[in-house]
């Protein structure tokens, strides 16, 4: 006697079963909220606001950042000084860094780094 | 014709069977699940489109007609739109014309500022419900001949 069905038909349902596990397997889901995109524009606010003002006093760049982010912990480059900002947040893997170059009073160009811990 | 394999064979039909019902039936659950989602996510990500873009015309354009598409302020003397300088008296205007609040799929349910230190100001806002995102962006606020630090924040949602 054969039995060589049994075997085969347990075999394709191993298979089919096997199929529908990878099936279901999680996909990495893809972040669609412009979360980024908005966080860049907010960042470019903060530059094209401070470039216009030029206070680059460390308690004005503080308090700025502070009230546009106040989750989240960062880096200001601007005059020759860097100031971290709300380090009790901790410096996460993902970075951000955005600049903006301007003509400063001594007609020579500067710029202004942001960096954000997101 | 009677053989010894009928009864093995039958009971392997049966669960080989039951088995292909099951896994179809998860299958296509899982299909119908994602497609749900893939849909919500996708008006989600549209709304939020249509919000970041809103916000950008708001700080970046001058439109008198239409404020919620432009609230810059204009220079007069240097013929120039200033980016990031938002013009509250002309903010103040978008809650005036409803219909100016309303867009294609989507419409404005709130136009908000704050000046740092200081407490929200709230220009319009509607009470209706539906899904809804904030955006918030941070300009000079000019108003009059005074200027000061802020955000503004729209909130955005999509029509039911």
């Amino acid at each position: 006697m054969k039995n060589d069905g049994f075997y085969f038909s347990l075999d394709a349902a191993l298979s089919l079963a096997l199929i529908t596990i990878i099936f279901l397997a999680p996909t990495q889901q893809a972040d669609n909220s412009m979360k980024d995109l908005l966080l860049q524009q907010k960042m470019h606010d903060l530059l094209i606001v401070w470039a216009r003002q030029r206070d680059f006093s460390k308690q004005e760049l503080k308090s700025d950042f502070e009230f546009v982010f106040p989750n989240k912990s960062g880096a200001i480059t601007a005059n020759g000084q860097e100031i971290e900002v709300q380090t009790q947040f901790g410096q996460t893997r993902n970075k951000i860094t955005e600049t903006i170059n301007y003509v400063g009073d001594d007609l020579r160009f500067k710029q202004i780094r942001l960096t954000i811990f997101d | 014709m009677k053989t010894s394999k009928g009864i093995a064979f039958a009971a392997d039909f049966l669960t080989a069977t039951m088995l292909l019902f099951c896994c179809t039936l998860v299958i296509f659950a899982h299909i119908n699940n994602s497609v749900e989602k893939i849909s919500t996510d996708y008006k989600k990500m549209r709304l939020a489109e249509n919000g970041v873009f809103l916000m950008d015309s708001l700080v970046k354009n001058n439109d008198e007609n239409n404020p919620l598409m432009g609230s810059a302020y204009f220079n007069g003397r240097l013929k120039r739109v200033e980016q990031n300088v938002v013009d509250i008296g002309l903010l103040k205007k978008t809650g005036g014309k409803s219909e100016q609040q309303q867009f294609n799929g989507f419409f404005v349910k709130s136009i908000s500022f704050q000046p740092k230190g200081k407490d929200p100001q709230i220009i319009f806002e509607k009470m209706q419900h539906s899904t809804c995102i904030g955006i918030e962006r941070f300009a000079i606020l000019k108003d009059g001949f005074s200027q000061e630090k802020g955000k503004i924040t729209a909130v955005v949602c999509n029509e039911k």
